[in-house]
């Protein structure tokens, strides 16, 4: 083989090594669009109007409320607001906050696409830990659908998928 | 022509291969909480975690995947899994704690990180397996069962302040299953959390 070749596969080789070489993260069960938009109750795009956080009633998490302001209901009720809520948050006042690191986090004012089911409490929650929740973010031909284990989509191909998936309202 | 399109392959791939290393070097993510980082504070070389677990060999599976962390980054704090009889419910007691609980269906364990938002000092962890899952503690790996060693790497690794990554540290199962090692982005996250001369927060307590 001629040297350059070697050189070539040689780089080729360790090119796939370093692209395939990934650790397990493994702790919530892996869900497609398929799947969480059949096990949601609701699908609403919104925007986060505010947040509350605070210790549960056994004192045992912390848990915090989002106030979602809906802009569009794509399965479910239709609601003009939503409260979900996940475990975690931090109380400033009393200098403690819980971290849960598969759990969405809200943030006042930002929007999202979100697919919930109902709680143990009969409120909501996302489906699925943070797979249930797409960040909206402004690219440069418009909205995309974010999540930290995909690659960005538009939000408008997502919410093609999604009423395919559900049919149309 | 032939010469020239060997050095142009040449030139592709060794693009190619800077940016795959450049992706892996980001592909960790660590907590700021208002200009604090998420991290153990200094001075704590071992961190205590009570662990009762319902078999011997868990016991053992905890034990690699804790000494897992603590061969890639020595700098880090180290995790000492004390088998425990009973342990407390998860809740801020100042107890780290290993068990097993009824979680639902579609999470595989959770783990709770409890801290001070103003130092982003960590003050416990409490690690959860799910308990109506059927698990295997032999350290091989199936899409069927998952495995308590390769779980525990992963929630070990949030114990210490390292958060999801993005791309192949995507915090699913079985889809991100590996080797369940800890690698090079891991060891770049806990580098910068706990640098050699790590002096932690002034302000915790």
């Amino acid at each position: 083989m001629r040297p350059g070749l070697k050189l070539i596969a040689t780089l080729a080789v360790v090119w796939g090594v370093v692209l395939s070489s990934g650790p397990a993260w493994g702790v919530v069960k892996s869900l497609k669009l398929e799947r969480l938009s059949q096990t949601a109750e609701m699908i609403v795009l919104g925007r986060v109007a505010g947040t509350r956080a605070f210790f549960s009633q056994d004192g045992s998490l912390i848990l915090t409320e989002a106030l979602i302001s809906v802009e569009r209901c794509l399965k479910g009720t239709a609601v003009k607001e939503i409260r979900v809520t996940a475990i975690g948050g931090r109380l400033p006042e009393k200098d403690v906050g819980l971290w849960v690191p598969d759990e969405p986090t809200f943030q006042p004012g930002e929007s999202a696409l979100l697919f919930l089911e109902r709680d143990s409490e009969g409120g909501w929650r996302v489906s699925g830990g943070f797979q249930g929740k797409f960040n909206l973010v402004q690219g440069r031909d418009g909205w995309l659908a974010r999540r930290s284990d995909l690659a960005d989509q538009t939000l408008v191909q997502v919410l093609r998928q999604v009423e395919g998936l559900v049919g149309p309202r | 022509m032939r010469p020239r399109l060997n050095k142009a392959l040449l030139a592709v791939l060794s693009i190619l291969l800077v940016w795959a290393a450049c992706l892996n070097a980001r592909a960790f993510t660590v907590h700021l909480l208002g200009g604090s980082l998420l991290r153990w504070p200094a001075g704590k070389a071992g961190l205590e975690l009570r662990a009762s677990v319902p078999f011997q060999d868990w016991l053992a599976a905890a034990n690699r995947a804790a000494g897992q962390w603590s061969r890639l980054a020595p700098a880090a704090p180290m995790f000492r899994i004390k088998a425990a009889g009973r342990i407390p419910s998860p809740k801020l007691d100042g107890i780290s704690t290993l068990g097993l609980a009824e979680l639902d269906q579609s999470r595989l364990s959770r783990t709770q990180v409890w801290y001070r938002p103003s130092s982003g000092a960590i003050l416990e962890v409490d690690v959860r397996l799910n308990s109506r899952l059927a698990w295997q503690a032999q350290g091989s790996e199936s899409a069927r069962r998952p495995d308590v060693e390769a779980v525990l790497v992963s929630e070990l690794g949030h114990c210490l302040g390292l958060g999801r990554g993005s791309g192949v540290l995507t915090g699913l199962w079985p889809k991100a299953l590996g080797s369940g090692e800890p690698g090079r982005d891991e060891l770049d996250g806990l580098s910068f959390l706990y640098p050699s001369d790590h002096s932690g927060s002034q302000r915790e307590r």
